[in-house]
């Protein structure tokens, strides 16, 4: 399986090491704190692909579980310290998308579009509103007893095992499953897979490591505050996601470094920024609905098309040996 | 308090429900779960100060707001819904993306400030001893006019009846002759114009901002599963069923909770009767 997908694990490793090699040949504060925010991002992206990717249904709201993760750590760190205030931001995710995803997955895409979109916006009513517990507007600061550049490493390394285990799941059989039950959900289930449970599951994994990375991001900014909920937190992620080509996971993950790269760049342009986003967006879908992955694909396709020949050339050994493959996988 | 409840609360049955009409309508018609219809009630109140501090008449405040967001709309369909109606994920996020286009607009135009929006009719009564403004009055009333047009229009008129078949089979109401894609259109500017004049109406006593369009839309999306699609007076008793679980929240508990009843009433809908709480076809009546 290494074999055939060596492209995008290639790339994912490649970027990796070069960015585990880069503090030694540039240790700028600046580009070292960019790169730790976009590490976070890919994972936050791949993990919203894997559901809105690959089941169909949409989530609009992805920050929901960065938020919950947050601000456990938020809450927690003191009393628990951050090993256990992270864990317990990664149960409550998976609590909350257990409780929402039950109810929500059996029903037609919008109302767990808006479920997802709406959720986030309600909680940071609440986090303004119980300041006691969380601060209210000002948030709360987080004491992280590590250093950058361990704090880099950390999210470096964090980053790398997640996307690894969601590529993972995303080219297995489950895989396989969950985009079928976007192509067409009856037929899937018609066949006898449980949609259901695969639905779930992905939501659940999909909350498990936003959590996870939501309590990380508290240790980035050592501060949490409401805005974590913001709508704009699950749109920019959106964005990454449909910028980079909706169930590749190669795509999102690439342009979350892209897309964080390229916010920093417009900083300057402040107010115009969010437009400039959203604007983005919309052309991104009315242009290349499928995202940059799919030009990849089409490069990639006309390559090797140029180098092999046409396609008539396949020899009766490779479709006898993709047949038996088929029959027994 | 008891007053404070029954009085507000009549009065927010009428708003929420012209609000929810609208987005019923275009998602029951043209199946079209519209994320910008929010939107489209913030871009009112701001059309509706920005006319007013114009120094226009009240007249001209009113029908120039609601001219112009019926005009935004079906932009906004033709320009990014209608090349796109192939796949619903992608109509969302469009419609998604465009709310946030048009409030980062509103927002670089206008300020993220609240804005103060004259009142259409001054002064107040006393209703069951509550104080009630007169443009709160006037809000109810005018609401609960349009609504029964509203009723007028898709059960006792030809156009009505028209937009009902499109909305329970587009293709053979093709077949039999009806452009489809014109009654999305009117029905889409219809919807927005009933956005348009619940915002025109409540932003004189309402905060407005232009973050305030996400909050109608959880208010909506609720009443139309409570009511069911497409069927008015379902939309109503949805419509009154959140208003009043909202007012009793606010009153009685605390009113940053509202949203999260709201909220809790969505889900439990989901639930237990996602197709409305009479399940029954798509109606009129």
């Amino acid at each position: 399986m290494i074999k055939k997908y060596k492209g995008s694990l290639g790339i994912i490793t490649l970027l990796t090491v070069t960015l585990a090699i880069f503090p030694f040949i540039n240790d700028s504060f600046y580009l070292i704190s960019i790169l730790t925010l976009a590490n976070l991002y890919a994972v936050f992206v791949v993990s919203w692909d894997i559901v809105s990717g690959f089941t169909g249904k949409l989530n609009l709201g992805h920050a929901l579980f960065i938020g919950i993760g947050a601000y456990s750590v938020g809450i927690l760190h003191d009393s628990l310290g951050l090993i256990l205030s992270i864990l317990v931001g990664v149960v409550l995710s998976i609590l909350v998308a257990f409780i929402i995803g039950k109810p929500t997955m059996k029903l037609h895409g919008p109302f767990f579009s808006l479920t997802t979109m709406v959720l986030p916006l309600i909680l940071f009513q609440l986090a303004y509103t119980y300041r006691n517990l969380t601060g209210g507007e000002f948030g709360l600061n987080v004491s992280v007893p590590l250093s950058r550049m361990e704090l880099y490493y950390v999210t470096l390394a964090y980053m790398f095992i997640s996307v690894l285990i969601i590529f993972f799941i995303s080219r297995s059989r489950t895989g396989k499953i969950l985009l079928a039950i976007k192509e067409d959900e009856t037929a899937c289930s018609a066949i006898g897979n449980n949609v259901e449970r695969y639905k779930l599951m992905a939501f659940l994994i999909s909350a498990f490591f936003a959590g996870l990375g939501g309590g990380l991001l508290a240790l980035y900014l050592r501060h949490v505050g409401p805005n974590v909920f913001e709508l704009w937190q699950s749109a920019t992620i959106l964005i990454m996601g449909i910028v980079g080509g909706m169930g590749t996971i190669i795509g999102p993950f690439l342009s979350a470094y892209g897309l964080t790269f390229l916010s920093e760049w417009l900083r300057g342009t402040e107010e115009y920024q969010d437009l400039i986003y959203a604007g983005l967006l919309i052309l991104s879908i009315l242009i290349l609905p499928n995202g940059l992955a799919s030009v990849g694909a089409y490069v990639k396709r006309k390559f090797k098309e140029r180098g092999k020949g046409t396609d008539d050339n396949v020899s009766s050994r490779e479709l006898n040996e993709s047949l038996r493959k088929s029959e027994s996988g | 308090m008891v007053a404070d409840i029954i009085v507000f609360g009549a009065i927010w049955t009428a708003i929420y429900s012209m609000i929810a009409l609208g987005f019923s309508l275009i998602f029951g018609v043209a199946k079209i779960m519209n994320l910008s219809h929010g939107a489209f009630f913030m871009f009112a109140c701001y059309a509706a100060y920005y006319l007013s501090s114009s120094g226009l008449g009240l007249f001209w405040v009113a029908l120039g707001a609601i001219v112009i967001t019926i005009i935004l709309a079906i932009v906004s369909y033709l320009g990014i819904i209608k090349p796109m109606r192939n796949s619903l994920t992608q109509v969302l996020i469009l419609t998604f993306a465009f709310a946030m286009f048009l409030e980062q607009i509103i927002v670089i135009t206008f300020g993220p400030e609240p804005r103060y929006v004259p009142s259409m009719l001054e002064g107040g009564m006393s209703i069951l001893g509550v104080r009630v403004t007169h443009q709160q009055v006037l809000a109810f009333v005018i609401t609960i006019v349009l609504i029964l047009f509203l009723w007028w229009l898709l059960s006792r008129t030809n156009m009505g009846r028209i937009i009902r078949a499109v909305s329970q089979d587009r293709e053979m109401a093709s077949m039999l002759g009806i452009n489809a894609e014109k009654i999305f259109i009117f029905v889409m500017g219809l919807s927005a114009a009933f956005a348009a004049v619940a915002g025109l109406l409540v932003a004189p006593f309402l905060t407005v901002t232009p973050a305030m369009g996400w909050s109608p839309i959880l208010a909506a999306f609720t009443i139309v599963v409570l009511g069911g699609l497409g069927n008015v007076w379902g939309t109503l008793i949805g419509a009154f069923i959140v208003a009043y679980a909202e007012m009793i929240t606010s009153y009685a508990f605390n009113p940053q909770l509202k949203e999260a009843v709201t909220f809790t009433i969505m889900i439990l809908a989901l639930m237990y009767r996602p197709n409305g709480l009479f399940s029954k076809g798509v109606s009129d009546a």
